[in-house]
């Protein structure tokens, strides 16, 4: 049986089953993309490796738990992949890693270099028409936004870094996240 | 907590920017609350539609490898057989002996065989022990080792965040090329170009003969300056004594045999 044209579901269904291949085709659709994410957050190819290791691991033990009603399974996914990769970002804080922090600053990183299924396709369009609906945000909502989001920082740290008051980071991220929901509507209507 | 105070809270529950204390008040009514689920299953879609902004990157190949290899061992696992049924399956034959052999006999034999049963299980209960020390030994063994490895890399990080904290350092970032995409490096060096301490990312982890060698270049001339080994999360790094005034570049290769240079850069970086 061929695996790769199932349904996000269909594949969390043989996972419960403790279907290997389920695991393998789920991590061939998003491997790519977790990897990408995980990679911008920490910018180091081995505490990337764990990161997306673990999270596929989760997915296996704890495929049962996942709730098509509250959401897709890529924002699962993509949800574990987040929560681990900032949990591993606050830790280096917190040990002062400068020299890491520098790097990871600097580091370059190479792009996927092929592009042949179809929903990696997909994936990639969506992410242009996130990257272009965050381009449409006000700097300074994009700017709280982006902080929190790929940089881990909680409302009051960000209000610390940039020396405003708490109240005005939380207006500015209610208002960013609000027009990155319409922004996000039109542009996938448009599309 | 109420519908407003979530609704007050939702982006920023989504993007993770919650206190831990204000995360764990949202998750706690949102185990009664169908209504702020609903909600909050909007924030959390933009949210996740973030992470797709970042363009995808191929894994190294051997990730999904390790992946599956570690979710093989519980099916491998599951499907053994207890122990105790190779004990079990002795205990049948003993009861067709008794069936034939007369009663005081029967008492004896069951006897002794219970005793045999008694002496198997007993060895079988050795043989597993002696089997589950053997693992744990291998499991101190292989802590030890990590320890120590974790150790090392510590004190690798403390030296190389000392001399990142030293006042006027130069930092320079280092090029790589088709040989290494995925590495980065820097170079720190002091203000008089002395010493310089190099710290790569992203290079494949080195075998025990094939270290990485940092060599200066100029007009022709080529000198080794060290070599350094990368761990398996792609860390390496190298404190150079000596200086770099005389010379117009720093390069890094991957070298089979000391003291040669015939492998092409994996990093480099202009010195003026």
């Amino acid at each position: 049986m061929s695996y790769e044209h199932l349904e996000d579901e269909q594949l969390v269904t043989l996972i419960i089953q403790q279907d290997q291949r389920g695991l393998g085709a789920l991590y061939d659709r998003y491997g790519k993309a977790v990897f990408g994410f995980v990679y911008h957050l920490l910018g180091d190819i081995g505490h990337t490796e764990e990161v997306v290791q673990e999270v596929f691991l989760r997915v296996w033990l704890r495929a049962s738990t996942y709730r098509p009603e509250r959401g897709k399974l890529q924002t699962w996914i993509m949800s574990m992949a987040h929560h681990r990769a900032v949990d591993e970002l606050r830790k280096r804080r917190r040990l002062q890693d400068i020299l890491e922090t520098e790097a990871r600053l600097t580091l370059m990183y190479s792009r996927a270099q092929e592009d042949t299924a179809a929903k990696e396709a997909e994936q990639r369009e969506e992410g242009a028409a996130v990257r272009k609906a965050l381009q449409s945000l006000p700097e300074e909502q994009r700017q709280v936004i982006q902080m929190s989001y790929y940089e881990g920082y909680s409302q009051s740290e960000i209000a610390e870094l940039l020396q405003h008051p708490l109240g005005t980071v939380k207006t500015r991220m209610r208002l960013g996240m609000q027009k990155l929901k319409t922004a996000l509507a039109s542009l996938q209507e448009i599309t | 907590m109420t519908h407003s105070h979530i609704e007050d809270l939702a982006e920023a529950y989504a993007l993770g920017a919650l206190e831990a204390e204000e995360r764990l008040m949202v998750e706690g009514h949102l185990e009664t609350c169908s209504e702020c689920t609903s909600l909050l299953r909007e924030h959390l879609e933009v949210a996740a539609s973030l992470a797709l902004a970042v363009p995808p990157m191929n894994p190294p190949h051997h990730l999904r490898g390790r992946i599956m290899d570690q979710i093989a061992p519980e099916e491998q696992a599951a499907m053994e057989p207890e122990p105790a049924a190779a004990v079990r399956s002795g205990g049948s034959k003993t009861r067709w002996v008794i069936s034939i052999a007369s009663v005081a006999a029967s008492v004896m034999i069951v006897f002794l065989g219970g005793i045999g049963v008694l002496v198997l299980s007993q060895q079988s209960q050795v043989h597993d022990l002696q089997g589950q020390i053997g693992d744990m030994e291998l499991l101190i063994d292989e802590e030890r080792s990590t320890s120590q490895e974790l150790r090392d890399r510590l004190n690798e990080q403390r030296l190389a965040t000392w001399i990142a904290a030293l006042p006027g350092l130069e930092a320079k970032s280092m090029d790589n090329t088709e040989e290494a995409p995925l590495a980065a490096g820097m170079l720190l060096a002091d203000p008089g170009k002395r010493w310089a301490f190099i710290v790569a990312q992203g290079l494949e982890a080195s075998m025990e003969n094939e270290p990485y060698h940092v060599w200066l270049v100029n007009n022709g001339t080529l000198v080794n300056v060290g070599r350094f080994s990368v761990d398996e999360s792609g860390y390496g790094q190298l404190f150079i004594r000596q200086s770099l005034q005389d010379f117009a570049w720093l390069g890094v290769t991957r070298e089979p045999l000391p003291g040669t240079v015939e492998s092409p850069a994996v990093l480099g970086v202009s010195l003026k």
